[in-house]
């Protein structure tokens, strides 16, 4: 059990010809951890995301999930290892089919992932998933214009933990969404990662939310980690720049005494 | 000419006077009742989430409300003008000279084709027909106290030229040049990085106080408002739950609404993990309730909540709120 989940070695990934937007990169992720990933627009850190999550390929470097090789796999094991860690987005309502009803839309991973499932098998589990993130029946055949933000980012959840996976790459899952919907959005996170031990890569740029559920984080400043630590010692002694301008970009969030 | 017309006559308040708008096909109008008091001089921070009237009741000060906006009844009143009843001439010798705005979006807010300078100086050149030169070095004196660092380049580029930031500055400076008297500034900084939102909004709060303007700043971010506004207005579901100076509201809030914000935010300090988070989610216009919008949400609420309309309680200095329920708190 040693062994992280992900473990990523020196990545380098770059647009086309052009400068790599990620260099040297290296970090791992535990089984049942929450880690945040900081930084400014442009830093990296949702490439990074989109890397580890095998949208991007890498030009150098490794990642490693449990010890095996990401590139070095075969098709079949490669579409395995998607399943295990799922990306949910920033903007629910541009990730969703605006044309398909929410439980189908929810039931297609599985269309990919476990394709000996029956269509009525994978309706079921579409709609426990949903169940389980307190979206009540009569959401379910409604289709993304149909709900709210806040409970659309729950079913962009959902259709990430339909598939049972160990880890969920999350790109500013709160920032769009409504400030009294934040706190529930994140309470589901803090719950998900103690019912069911889930890791978590969440990309943020406020480091209020880092500090309320991640357990570690690390500062991306131009296409580099800079500085890891945990949120409250980011916080209180940042030793970075890039994250000492972080800290002073914040609203103190603190009552006046 | 506004220039001159700052020294001689004294400045009045702007104020909304509960104020009512429908769209056509909603039963329930969208903005129901707004009153708010933006002083001379003074800061207000108007706190919302989408949805909930705060960019409408800006706009309709403006006189930049959607066509089919219907207006029900109330008023926004500057001294004995009524901003809703002018005509589109007497608007535009309002807008720049009196009233000035900067928007969320700097990347739509300009014109592509023309220079910053051109579209910067037009209201000084054709309204208060100042000449070119002169008008120009009005503009650079603008753009540099809003910190733009090369502001004879800045003149002559065009917006896609400048970044995120500078562009916002850009705007600030462009709403400001003919030294309006209240500046009404909607969710500015929300749509920049947040390296550089900090200094936007120092800019415009520099700003607004070497006028002397009166600065309304509308938000989400209940704790950016906390840092930057003198007083500040609670508002949810085209109503004002609560207002009052930004210190009472941060410390001892009275509107249920109000501490369900303060208590669910991430925080930089305190215990981690879960939230206390508000439940349920806005209502949408039509799905608002006669009495109290915020009742099916509340953990507070009395049956009557969701029928009768919750009265404002004055707190005379300290603002007021509209809650039955910690009305009778001691």
């Amino acid at each position: 059990m040693n062994t992280p989940l992900l473990k990523v070695r020196d990545l380098e990934v770059a647009y086309g010809k052009k400068p790599p937007v990620l260099k040297g990169v290296s970090l791992s992720l535990k089984a049942g951890e929450i880690l945040g990933l900081v930084g400014n627009s442009g830093c990296g850190k949702s490439t990074l995301l989109r890397t580890l999550a095998g949208l991007e390929i890498p030009r150098s470097g490794s990642i490693l999930w449990e010890g095996r090789e990401r590139v070095a796999l075969t098709r079949k094991e490669g579409r395995a290892l998607r399943r295990r860690a799922q990306l949910v987005f920033q903007n629910a309502r541009e990730a969703f089919d605006p044309r398909m009803r929410l439980v189908d839309a929810v039931a297609e991973p599985l269309l990919v992932h476990a394709p000996d499932l029956s269509a009525a098998r994978r309706r079921e589990k579409a709609e426990a998933a949903m169940a389980d993130l307190g979206l009540g029946r009569e959401l379910m055949g409604r289709r993304p214009q149909g709900v709210s933000g806040g409970q659309l980012q729950r079913v962009g959840l959902a259709r990430a933990l339909v598939v049972e996976p160990d880890a969920l790459l999350l790109d500013e899952p709160v920032s769009a969404l409504d400030v009294s919907i934040q706190a529930q959005v994140l309470n589901l996170l803090w719950d998900l990662r103690h019912t069911r031990g889930l890791a978590m890569l969440l990309v943020t740029h406020d480091l209020a939310v880092v500090r309320q559920i991640c357990d570690r984080a690390l500062v991306v400043s131009e296409g580099r980690i800079v500085e890891e630590g945990v949120p409250q010692q980011l916080l209180d002694h940042p030793t970075h720049e890039a994250t000492r301008l972080l800290v002073e970009a914040l609203p103190r969030c603190k009552l006046p005494s | 000419m506004s220039r001159a017309k700052r020294v001689s006559a004294p400045v009045l308040d702007l104020v909304w006077d509960d104020l009512r708008l429908r769209f056509p096909g909603q039963k329930n109008p969208v903005l129901d009742g707004v009153g708010l008091r933006l002083e001379a001089g003074r800061t207000l921070g108007l706190l919302g989430e989408s949805g909930s009237g705060k960019s409408l009741s800006t706009l309709a000060a403006l006189g930049l409300l959607p066509r089919s906006a219907i207006h029900v009844g109330g008023t926004i009143r500057l001294g004995d003008t009524d901003l809703l009843s002018l005509d589109a001439r007497a608007r535009r010798r309002l807008l720049g000279a009196t009233l000035g705005a900067v928007f969320q979006d700097p990347s739509t807010a300009l014109n592509p084709y023309l220079t910053v300078g051109f579209q910067m100086s037009e209201g000084l050149r054709r309204i208060d027909g100042i000449p070119g030169r002169e008008a120009r070095e009005i503009c650079l004196e603008a753009l540099e106290t809003c910190r733009i660092r090369e502001p004879r380049r800045a003149l002559r580029s065009r917006p896609h030229e400048l970044s995120g930031g500078e562009k916002q500055r850009v705007l600030i400076a462009m709403a400001t040049v003919r030294h309006p008297d209240f500046l009404l500034a909607d969710e500015p900084t929300t749509a920049l990085d947040v390296a550089t939102r900090g200094a936007v909004l120092e800019v415009l709060l520099e700003r607004g106080h070497d006028l002397g303007m009166g600065l309304l700043l509308v938000s989400h971010d209940i704790f950016l408002l906390g840092e930057c506004v003198e007083q500040m207005a609670v508002m949810y579901a085209g109503r004002i739950v609560e207002s009052g100076p930004t210190r009472r509201l941060l410390t001892s809030p009275r509107h249920p609404y109000t501490r369900g914000l303060l208590a669910a935010a991430p925080r930089l300090e305190g215990p981690r993990g879960r939230l206390p988070e508000i439940p349920g989610h806005p209502p949408a216009v039509d799905e608002r309730l006669p009495g109290c919008p915020f009742a099916p949400r509340c953990s507070l609420a009395l049956p009557s909540c969701a029928q009768e309309r919750p009265a404002w309680v004055s707190l005379g200095e300290e603002g007021g709120f509209a809650c039955p329920v910690t009305e009778t708190e001691g």
